[in-house]
């Protein structure tokens, strides 16, 4: 099977740009939520500057792709298919940014022994990310190493459900924290596994176009 | 009227095994929130395993009803209406196996008085959703009947609307209870109300489909 974007040179760089941001984005995410929990405040201010520099270049790179997918008449019969795609691998940097942003604003009295919790939670929603990154790029370049890395999609989405919940069930059980600390905690669990349900969303995209491509 | 399924025993076969699975959830769902309100934890925590199963087991099938509409080139005039209802459907399981986690994990203090009342929220989702998988069914079969199945979907989904209403103009009312607690109250009544919203998603794209099938017929 042959690449997506075949000889559009441009265009294969272009996404192969914008997929390197949603993996740095991931990355500092990560730096950003250690920081945070350190308590290293300036740092995790640069992290938060880094993201949003990231999530708009992300955003100018979407569209610049997708105003060539439409002026130049490229890929028709998949052009809508990529459009989708990539709409959805941005809300993925989207996610991380917004973690590292509400952390900023509602500035959450997170537990030293959560510390772990959120840090594992975490790595493990990155985990589904670079796997889903790494689909894409075998769906656009190579669509035959597909489905093994789409079931490690699954995978790391699946296990960032188990710790989410293992997160919150230990947050609800601890005896001293006032109900609406707990819901504050309760929240950001839930905002990190949501960047590992995004993941999968590209995922179940992935696994139907890379069969209409086959076919 | 024929089935959109008609050259396609197996496909039709699988759809139907989704359909029962989530009857099943949506059974089990309100039969654990009815042991959550006794306080009977272990119960609970049985049926909350049987919703987990139920919900990978739905996985599996959805995703490989949605590869064998491709794969086998099979009814490709409804092949993106039928990915919906199925995907939507999904939607139905993930939000019951949500809710029904919730209590599971943030074990919330309902108090006395609002627990028949959370029993009743429950009911009434559980209805809704029974309504729409009997017009999910007979949709394959008979695409013109659907229209007047799906009118008691939208019924349930107000009375639900109705009843979480109830519950949390109940809770804030409530001068003994903390502001945390009312918002726990109040979150809770809003997700299990989710259910009922999921099931009325599901009828409008029924309502839809089941159209197109009759002009197409």
């Amino acid at each position: 099977m042959k690449p997506l974007f075949g000889r559009t040179k441009t265009l294969e760089q272009k996404s192969a740009d914008f997929l390197d941001v949603t993996i740095e984005a991931s990355q500092v995410l990560l730096t950003g939520i250690s920081h945070y929990l350190n308590g290293a405040t300036e740092q995790f201010e640069d992290d938060l500057k880094q993201i949003t520099v990231l999530e708009n270049r992300g955003d100018n790179l979407r569209r610049e792709i997708e105003n060539q997918l439409y002026t130049e008449t490229l890929i028709p019969e998949s052009r809508g298919d990529v459009l989708a795609l990539l709409e959805n691998i941005d809300n993925i940097t989207n996610q991380c940014k917004q973690i590292l942003m509400e952390l900023s604003v509602e500035i959450p009295v997170i537990p030293p022994e959560f510390h772990d919790g959120y840090l594992h939670l975490a790595e493990k929603s990155v985990k589904a990310v670079e796997e889903v990154v790494s689909s894409t790029r075998s769906f656009l370049n190579f669509p035959l190493m597909i489905e093994h890395s789409l079931n490690k999609v699954y995978f790391w989405e699946s296990e960032a459900d188990r710790l989410s919940e293992t997160l919150k069930r230990k947050v609800f059980r601890t005896t001293g924290l006032e109900l609406s600390h707990k819901f504050h905690l309760r929240y950001f669990a839930l905002h990190i596994e949501l960047l590992a349900d995004k993941a999968e969303d590209v995922a179940d995209r992935l696994a139907i176009y890379s069969i209409k491509r086959s076919l | 009227m024929a089935s959109i399924f008609d050259e396609d025993l197996a496909l039709t076969k699988i759809c139907g095994e989704f359909i029962d699975l989530t009857d099943d959830v949506n059974l089990v769902f309100c039969e654990a929130i009815k042991q959550y309100m006794c306080c009977q934890m272990n119960e609970y925590d049985n049926y909350i395993d049987q919703i987990r199963n139920l919900e990978s087991k739905g996985d599996v099938i959805r995703r490989q009803t949605e590869s064998r509409l491709y794969t086998e080139k099979l009814i490709p005039e409804s092949r993106g209406d039928l990915l919906g209802l199925i995907e939507t459907t999904d939607d139905i399981i993930d939000e019951t196996k949500n809710t029904a986690l919730l209590f599971s994990v943030e074990i919330p203090d309902i108090p006395l008085e609002l627990r028949n009342e959370f029993v009743s929220l429950a009911k009434i989702c559980t209805e809704a959703v029974n309504e729409v998988l009997v017009a999910f069914r007979i949709f394959f079969k008979s695409p013109e009947s659907v229209k007047n199945l799906i009118q008691p979907v939208y019924d349930k989904e107000k009375l639900a609307d109705k009843q979480a209403a109830k519950i949390k103009r109940l809770a804030f009312l409530d001068k003994n209870l903390p502001l945390s607690q009312k918002m726990h109250l109040r979150y809770l009544a809003h997700h299990v109300d989710c259910i009922a919203d999921r099931a009325e998603d599901l009828a409008d794209r029924l309502s839809i489909a089941a159209i197109k099938q009759t002009i197409k017929a």
